[in-house]
């Protein structure tokens, strides 16, 4: 009986070596451990063998048995493998080439620069107005305290309509709609599309970008507008900006500044872009005229501010150095689908 | 404008304890923006004078020659090029060493040092120099010839004849000056370096006013527009240039000099602002000056030779019944200073400031008169101006000799102003204490304020015109003296309050960041204008639309009134590089329909489009059913519930496809529109893609309710039921998916089309079209005879609405 088995472990270990898949496997499983198979025979045939003899050789069978389980398992285990090893042989791909679209597509610069903005003074209490391109000449000139022969209304400025309405020439028109509905103290910021009578040509458009800010409180004063300037240009430009005010003349605010910052190419060193000087014009701003804010139905007895405006093409054309200021209204996405 | 120092340094005593370029800051920071600054003369001290003793070819080029010099000390030979270089000539010679500044090719500064070098095999050490070379002039011919009295050996910087030269130069922004005529002069400037160094400012200079005799002339002065004209008639002039000092401070600031009396009042201009004309006595008809406006269709001849025809809103100066000046802009072409002009009548006045614009800007005629006119000039300058022109007219004809005194119309002397403020009123403004009072009274004082108590201010009038009138005109005064740098920053002081949302925002940027985030779509940005002739081009009218009056082009003459022309023109230039794309703008129409005064209503449209590749004879369905899902996502995620999609409705515009338009509906609201490009509008623009657009209406979405709706997810399993009808072709299946809807009620849990089938064994103009329904409740398992009613329901509600089963 114990030849029986050895034989049959034999012959085992001569066709597991000759297995070559799972099925294969699986059979062999079946033809020597199955219910009907051999070892289940001889296993069975043990109550006839003579009971000295009967402890070894169903020790010997056991033993046999587990073997047999234990070299199926081991063969499965090296199949498994072998079939992973052969996936990854066999797979491979040229992942240099594009195969497939991507599905993202992209804001226009404009909004890009705007929104991050828009952002920046939101998270500093803010809040973002609108108003109409088309305007009146109240709320553009009137009640901004510019003069009926201000030369900013000249025809060669602003686009005067058949009807006497005009096409905004500055965001700070936003400035006494805000104001109408606002109490103090506030913070707003206006964003908007302006128009100026101009030939587009690299450098000029006819229609650009503005974005007008004005804070209105009690005791609001210079040294509060330099701050709030310094750190949010410092945010807008990710880096600590230098800022510098010198005078400037609009007649909606008083005292007026330009406002100059660091050059951001050469850190204030001196460079072509700032002239040498190390500065850059950024943008107007001042305290806003007492006319203004009576304008507004605020009282200059009470109540002060400051107002700035930025201009929003200039610092996207800075941002991306891009060329040609016609690009931003083309319409061509070889262009704006690349700010994504 | 360019500012001389040296003009300066004539009014106070500054020390030029700044670089020139430190010292523009300065007045950049606390005056107006200098956008140049110049340093002339610093050639000057690099080379001495030498003397030419000997020229010889050179042996090997034949325009170059070999000069001997000799500079007082030492003989050297160099080669020159210059044709004039012949012994006996003195002139400024570079030793090596000698660096000069220059400006290069890319507009940087930059060095140049001389240094030996080897010009055609002969060793040159050193370079004779030319006037444009020393930066003396823009151009030169030849070296420069220097005065044979010149000393040998001397640096050109130490010699007396040069000292002029040496100089600075700033440029100064004309616009940073809109408001401050007193700065329109040297004068003014001075005084302002007076306040910033302390320093005292002298006054200007000026003859004795009374002459011999008395004048015929009178003035007659009825304008409104003229608050003062003042004049003086001077006898035994003589025309002939100008002193060597006076060309060149003109010509260093820009100034063309003419004739030493033309050059006086261009001097004069310069150094206090104040215009000036100088009439030819014997050119004039008689001696009564008149100032009145001008008639409808007179013709003025002004000094440029040009006619001028003039109307009522200008103002003129008259002589004998005929314009003799355009005031404050040009004087005439007859009446004016020439050679032979002995006998002068100077006229020296103060117009308004909006008529000299509206003239000059109506003419087209800018001079430096009108510019300074414009910023409302100070009428206290016009007899100093007159005092200052006779002193410098006896320097150049110490004959000439005054008739009478000044004639002076000044009825309507200009108001004086004051300002009642306080000395922490202007500190409070500034956000600092640390600007004295004692600061604060020295600077307004060396200003020119008068100050009283605490603290009435009265104005000066070269600063009462325009310029200053209320106390925050003060805190500029004192803020931009006080250095705008030196004031710390302080953060602003504000109550804890949520910030209010700006929603229409909130919902643009997130119908901006559904499209390029999630779905491909690329924004571009589209002008708000129209013309002619693309209305024309998409058959719209622009009768009613919002007209500009001053167009710079026929296409940008109306303000539109339709968002997608402009989308569709983009798409006619993109589909020249991209095979296809997704695009959309988000933008403004202007609604003429809905007046408010004089303003249209502004609606916010986003257009977009579709554009897959070009396929022949293929419609791309598809396309139209992603163009439209997008839509639907757009409007759902945005928070509109119960939309309906319908062919849409009403008059289509001539860019949309008849047969392929849909319109997203709440009750009668129309949301958004989906259709195709109209292949005639497609011909028209050279696309030869299918293009599938839509446009949603930003102000009814804002209207809507915009809700998200929570629906728990179900709990007992659903029953499928599948079932096909006959249809006409034309019948849309979401008529059909209407009636399926109502028979089954809340037991239809989902409904879908999943196949329309027509087939040449149907009945012609039919087509089959199968739905796919799930039933199910929210509170228990439907039972079998349940499902068999909803099944029996729907199939009798179809078949009674004409849609047998199949």
């Amino acid at each position: 009986m114990i030849d029986q088995l050895n034989q049959l472990y034999e012959e085992f270990k001569e066709k597991i070596a000759a297995v070559e898949d799972m099925q294969q496997l699986d059979s062999l499983k079946t033809l020597f451990l199955g219910k009907k198979g051999p070892m289940t025979d001889i296993l069975k045939g043990l109550k006839d063998v003579a009971p000295d003899m009967r402890k070894e050789v169903g020790m010997k069978g056991n033993e046999i048995k587990q073997g047999m389980t234990a070299a199926i398992e081991a063969r499965r285990d090296e199949l498994k493998q072998a079939a992973i090893n052969e996936k990854i042989s066999n797979e491979w791909l040229d992942v240099t080439l594009n195969e497939a679209d991507s599905n993202v597509g992209g804001l226009h610069p404009v909004s890009v620069v705007q929104y991050e903005i828009e952002d920046i003074f939101t998270s500093m209490g803010f809040t973002v107005l609108d108003g109409p391109h088309i305007e009146t000449d109240y709320y553009n000139f009137e009640a901004l305290n510019i003069p009926a022969d201000h030369p900013a209304r000249d025809m060669q400025d602003t686009f005067y309509f058949e009807n006497g309405a005009i096409l905004r020439t500055h965001t700070s028109a936003i400035q006494v709609r805000g104001m109408e509905k606002a109490t103090p103290p506030f913070k707003v910021i206006g964003p908007g599309k302006v128009f100026r009578v101009e030939r587009p040509d690299a450098t000029h458009e006819a229609a650009f970008h503005q974005l007008e800010g004005m804070v209105v409180g009690e005791d609001i004063n210079v040294s509060h507008l330099i701050n709030t300037m310094k750190t949010l240009l410092s945010e807008i430009f990710k880096r600590d900006v230098d800022v510098r005010l010198r005078p400037g003349f609009f007649p909606f605010v008083e005292p007026g500044f330009e406002l100059d910052i660091s050059c951001q190419l050469c850190n204030g060193k001196g460079c072509s872009v700032c002239k040498n000087v190390g500065w850059i014009e950024l943008m107007p701003c001042g305290m806003v005229h007492p006319n203004v804010l009576k304008s507004g139905g605020i009282d200059p007895e009470k109540y002060s501010g400051f107002a700035f405006g930025l201009g929003l093409d200039r610092l996207v054309m800075m941002r991306y150095k891009i060329e040609d200021i016609r690009h931003l209204h083309s319409g061509d996405i070889r262009f704006s689908g690349k700010f994504k | 404008m360019w500012i001389s120092l040296n003009w300066i340094k004539d009014f106070v005593d500054y020390q030029d304890d700044l670089t020139p370029n430190e010292l523009g800051v300065l007045i950049s920071l606390r005056v107006a923006e200098v956008e140049d600054v110049k340093i002339c003369g610093e050639a000057l001290s690099q080379v001495r004078v030498a003397e030419v003793t000997k020229t010889e070819p050179h042996p090997d080029a034949d325009k170059l020659k070999l000069a001997t010099l000799f500079d007082g000390s030492e003989t050297r030979t160099i080669v020159c090029g210059a044709a004039n270089c012949r012994p006996g000539i003195k002139i400024p010679f570079a030793d090596i060493g000698a660096k000069f500044n220059y400006t290069n090719k890319e507009g940087k500064p930059a060095v140049l040092e001389i240094k030996p070098t080897k010009i055609r095999g002969v060793e040159s050490t050193g370079m004779l120099c030319s006037q444009s070379e020393l930066g003396l002039a823009d151009s030169s011919d030849g070296i420069w010839e220097l005065p044979a009295d010149m000393e040998l050996g001397k640096k050109l910087s130490e010699l007396d004849e040069f000292k002029s030269v040496n100089d600075v130069l700033f440029e100064i922004d004309n616009k940073s000056l809109t408001h401050r005529p007193d700065l329109w002069g040297h004068y003014g400037l001075a005084r302002e370096f007076s306040a910033i160094y302390n320093l005292p400012l002298k006054e200007l200079s000026g003859a004795d006013l009374n002459g011999s005799g008395s004048s015929e002339f009178k003035v007659e002065n009825s304008a409104n527009t003229c608050r003062r004209y003042s004049g003086l008639e001077v006898r035994n002039v003589k025309v002939g240039p100008s002193p060597q000092w006076m060309q060149d401070r003109l010509s260093s600031v820009g100034m063309n000099t003419i004739n030493n009396l033309v050059d006086i009042t261009n001097y004069i201009l310069l150094e206090l602002g104040q215009p000036m004309h100088a009439f030819d006595v014997e050119k004039l008809g008689n001696k009564t000056i008149t100032v009145r406006s001008g008639k409808a269709g007179e013709v003025f001849k002004a000094l440029d030779e040009k006619d001028y025809e003039l109307t009522e809103e200008d103002l003129v100066i008259d002589n004998n019944g005929e314009a003799v000046a355009l005031a404050g802009v040009m004087g005439g072409l007859d009446s004016g200073v020439s050679d032979s002009t002995t006998h002068l009548f100077l006229e020296s006045a103060n117009f308004d400031a909006a008529t000299v614009r509206r003239t000059s800007t109506r003419c087209g005629l800018r001079s430096d008169s009108s510019a300074r006119f414009e910023k409302s000039l100070d009428p206290e300058n016009t007899v100093k101006a007159i005092a200052r022109a006779v002193e410098l007219i006896k320097e150049t004809c110490p004959e000439a000799e005054i008739v009478g005194t000044v004639i002076d119309s000044y009825d309507k002397p200009y108001e004086k102003l004051s300002i009642d403020t306080s000395i922490e009123f202007l500190q409070k403004r500034l956000g600092t204490t640390d600007i004295t009072e004692e600061f604060i009274r020295e600077k307004l004082t060396s200003l020119g304020f008068g100050l009283e108590g605490n603290l009435k201010i009265n104005i000066p009038s070269w600063r009462a015109t325009k310029d200053v009138s209320i106390a925050e005109d003060i805190v500029e005064e004192v803020g931009r003296m006080y250095g705008y740098d030196n004031i710390k920053p302080y953060s602003l002081e504000f109550e804890v309050a949520p910030t209010p949302i700006n929603k229409s925002r909130s919902l643009e940027r997130f119908l901006k960041n559904q499209l390029t985030s999630g779905l491909g779509f690329t924004e571009v940005m589209t002008y708000p204008w129209t013309g002619d002739k693309q209305l024309n081009q998409y058959g719209l009218s622009s009768e009613g639309l919002m007209t500009l009056k001053n167009a710079f082009s026929e296409e940008c003459k109306f303000m539109r009134s339709h968002a997608m022309p402009h989308l569709i023109d983009a798409i006619a230039e993109n589909v020249k590089y991209f095979e296809s794309f997704k695009l959309f703008d988000f933008g403004r129409i202007y609604d003429v329909t809905q007046m408010k005064g004089l303003l249209p209503t502004e609606k916010f449209k986003l257009t977009g489009a579709i554009v897959p590749q070009f396929k022949k004879k293929d419609l791309q369905t598809d396309t139209f059913y992603e163009t439209k899902s997008v839509v639907e996502d757009l409007l759902s995620s945005a928070g509109i519930n119960g939309a309906q999609v319908k062919p849409l409705g009403g008059d289509l515009e001539k860019w949309v496809h008849p047969g392929i338009a849909a319109g997203i509906y709440r009750g009668k609201q129309l949301l958004a529109e989906i259709y195709k490009l109209h292949p005639a509008i497609a011909e028209a623009k050279g696309i030869r893609n299918n293009v599938y657009l839509f446009q949603i209406h930003i102000n009814e979405i804002e209207k809507s309710e915009r809700k998200f709706k929570y629906t728990p997810i179900v709990k007992f399993p659903g029953v499928p039921f599948d079932i096909t009808v006959v249809a006409k072709e034309k019948e849309l299946a979401g008529s059909i998916q209407l009636i399926i809807k109502k028979a089954a009620k809340k037991n239809l849990r989902e409904l879908s089309v999943f196949s329309v089938y027509q087939s040449e064994e149907m009945e012609a103009g039919t087509k089959s079209v199968s739905f796919r329904m799930t039933f199910g409740a929210d509170t228990h398992t439907l039972k079998p005879d349940e499902v068999e009613n909803l099944q029996s329901s729907v199939i009798q509600a179809l078949d009674k609405a004409g849609y047998p089963l199949k």
